[in-house]
């Protein structure tokens, strides 16, 4: 008895390891002839073989994507029928290129509902593959489920529904174009004149995206809900403008006939910019007017200056460049000038027509001066781009004075005292007698300044980008002239008692203009 | 005793089974042109792997699966072969499962090897290989299975940025030939 139970119970192991065998075996089968028919299915040109199209699916209320990739509505859920007509419509009466799919499973499921029916779900990528309107090759992927019948007895798939689960978003195809002159503007994607960027890194949205060969970025699955502003700039040149896509703006794309057409955007390396400028400077030792005898001591009050120049890049390289800038300026400077004591003297006759030798001691001479000048310059700018967005500026300037004045306003004590000689040398320095005496002198008077004198500069800065087009530099300007500015004159400082000449006129003394200020330019690109 | 022995014997076997470490190589038309470097390498291999390496040639129109002591002769023979005549992919595809099947045990390691090419690249063929196989021998699941990406040329590493739109990515590991 117990060696037949044990027979029996092998038999049984046998049988269900077999059973265990075939139906892992005929699974293996049954995956093996879904992929082939989802291979068959992806591969049916629909516009020729309509009726094959339809014969995989359930019914023809059976819904699946818009796989129209050209239409840009991936996310839209379409009948058969709806599907058949519309791609009909698009591809054979329209003369739109047809949609190449591709199915790449990952997942597959199988559940017995009887003995003659099995349901089937694969979970795969569905790539869409064409090309648009401009001839540019397209693609996108679809996460989809396929959901399928099996019927054993005829040994068929029917296509019960291909669901997106994760509704695919839009997608937007952008053709980098180098801008190298005004028409480049005008000019469409398409356009085979036009210079296209290859291989070229742009920043989407802060992401560094490359260029292929047709200088084509894909953006893809963009949602149009909320905030969906998409930032293009280039990442290569700091100088490089870009493109900013609102919402509104990606709408009206959408909503154009040409849906699938490629959007230009253009980037250029400007050639010319504008350059407006401020300057200031208060410290005390940085005086605007250098003498050049040191008994003068200068003291700064203020400088400022401003300015505006028009730049052409000569060169716009990757790690630098070089421009030369053309611009006028206004130069304003206050300052203080303070001489300890002056004394000269000189032959003269009194009102009675005696002969007196006159002796002038002039004491806490005080000078303060306004200087006001406008020159016209020409500068030479080395920028070495340190990152994308800043720049170290070096620059070097001429400048010539168109205008200029000074106006000064000097007090001194002055002593007059004549010496006469043929009166047993008797000096008289008592106030009363003729204009002899002590005298408080208050003098004002307006100078012009030498006309064109050279003026020689360099500028310094660092420089950061603000938008696209404009960037702020500071940094330090330091502007000497080549020459003295003012006419030095041999008339007296004081011959009267109502008049004092300004200190700058005294003679042999030279005075330099030298203007230094912490300057704050602002540039932008045209 | 009888029964001990068998026991035994069996045992044995299973654990014999279970150590073997299987190498499937898969050549399909994209390799072609590179295909007698890559005989060369598989002969670098050694003899010692040889009874453990399998490699499905898609060259011409019935692929074949090549092993064993003449294994490169077998790989030589369809180079020779290539072009002659086109086979569909999916009966290398079939052929690759049914001997993967044969190979499968519990607790088996089986590791795939593919060579790429810049033509491999050009389509979907591949990706699509791949996930087919791993999905009719349920390997997909399998943490033991490794997929290996042999590549020549250093420059195509990047272009295989787009098999991580594949759910099995993380099998995959590339390596230079």
């Amino acid at each position: 008895m117990n060696q037949q139970k044990r027979k029996l119970l092998l038999l049984l192991l046998i049988s269900v390891i077999s059973m265990n065998f075939s139906f892992a075996q005929s699974n293996v089968n049954l995956k093996m002839r879904v992929l082939f028919f989802l291979d068959y299915f992806t591969s049916i040109n629909i516009i020729e073989d309509n009726d094959g199209f339809r014969a995989c699916f359930e019914d023809s209320i059976t819904h699946l994507p818009n796989l129209l990739l050209q239409q840009n509505k991936l996310a839209e859920d379409l009948s058969l029928d709806a599907f058949v007509l519309k791609y009909n419509n698009f591809v054979y009466t329209k003369g739109n290129s047809p949609i190449a799919l591709a199915a790449i499973p990952y997942a597959i499921s199988i559940d017995t509902l009887t003995a003659q029916l099995l349901h089937l779900t694969i979970d795969a990528n569905l790539i869409l593959h064409t090309v648009n309107a401009d001839k540019l090759p397209l693609a996108d992927t679809l996460d989809v489920t396929f959901d399928l019948n099996y019927y054993c007895a005829s040994k068929v798939f029917k296509i019960k529904s291909i669901i997106q689960h994760k509704k695919r978003g839009k997608y937007l195809i952008i053709k980098a174009i180098r801008k190298r002159n005004f028409l480049d503007g005008f000019k469409k994607a398409s356009d085979t004149t036009v210079q296209k960027l290859v291989n070229y890194d742009l920043l989407i949205n802060g992401i560094q995206q490359q260029t292929d060969t047709n200088g084509v970025v894909y953006i893809k699955d963009i949602a149009l809900k909320g905030n969906k502003k998409i930032n293009i700039s280039t990442a290569n040149y700091l100088d490089f403008g870009g493109e900013k896509y609102s919402e509104n703006k990606l709408r009206r794309i959408y909503a154009r006939a040409a849906l699938n057409s490629t959007q230009a955007i253009f980037f250029r390396k400007s050639s010319f910019f504008l350059e407006f400028n401020v300057g200031y400077n208060s410290f005390l030792g940085s005086n605007p007017i250098q003498s050049s005898n040191n008994s003068i001591e200068n003291i700064n009050q203020k400088i400022t200056t401003n300015g505006i120049g028009f730049g052409i890049y000569m060169f716009n390289k990757n790690k630098w460049d070089l421009g030369l800038v053309l611009g006028i300026a206004s130069y304003y400077a206050d300052n203080a000038s303070f001489l300890k004591s002056y004394a000269e003297h000189f032959n003269s006759v009194d009102p009675e027509g005696a002969n007196y030798v006159r002796f002038m001691e002039i004491n806490e001479i005080n000078e303060f001066q306004h200087l006001t000048m406008n020159t016209l310059n020409a500068k030479i700018n080395f920028g070495y781009k340190l990152s994308r967005k800043t720049k170290l500026n070096i620059g070097f300037k001429l400048a010539k004075n168109t205008k200029g004045s000074l106006t000064r306003e000097t007090t001194a004590d002055a002593l007059y005292s004549g010496l006469y000689e043929d009166f047993f040398n008797v000096r008289i320095s008592e106030n009363g007698i003729y204009d002899f005496g002590k005298f408080q002198l208050v003098d004002t008077s307006t100078m012009a300044m030498n006309n064109n004198i050279s003026f020689f500069g360099l500028e310094i800065g660092l420089e950061q980008r603000i938008s696209k087009r404009m960037s702020v530099n500071f940094g330090m300007e330091f502007l000497n002239s080549s020459s003295p500015f003012i006419q030095p004159s041999n008339n007296s400082l004081s011959i009267k008692n109502d008049h004092i000449a300004s200190l700058l006129s005294i003679g042999n003394f030279e005075h330099f203009a030298a203007f230094s200020t912490f300057q704050l330019t602002l540039k932008y690109k045209l | 005793m009888k029964k001990r022995i068998g026991f035994l014997l069996f045992f044995v076997f299973v654990l014999a089974k279970s150590n073997a470490q299987n190498a499937c190589y898969y050549l399909s038309k994209a390799n072609i042109e590179d295909s007698v470097s890559i005989n060369n390498y598989i002969k670098e291999l050694g003899s010692r792997l040889l009874k453990d390496t399998y490699v499905a040639v898609d060259f011409s129109a019935k692929p074949v699966i090549c092993h064993g002591s003449n294994l490169n002769n077998c790989i030589a023979d369809q180079i020779s072969k290539a072009n002659a005549g086109v086979a569909t992919d999916s009966m290398a595809l079939a052929m690759m499962v049914n001997q993967v099947n044969q190979l499968i045990t519990p607790i088996n390691n089986i590791d795939f090897y593919f060579f790429i090419s810049a033509k491999s690249l050009e389509n979907n063929f591949l990706n699509q290989f791949i996930s087919k196989l791993l999905l009719t021998t349920n390997l997909y699941t399998a943490p033991n299975t490794s997929i290996y990406l042999l590549v020549k040329d250093q420059q195509l590493i990047p272009q295989l940025a787009f098999l991580k739109s594949n759910k099995n990515y993380a099998q995959f590991q590339i390596k230079l030939y």
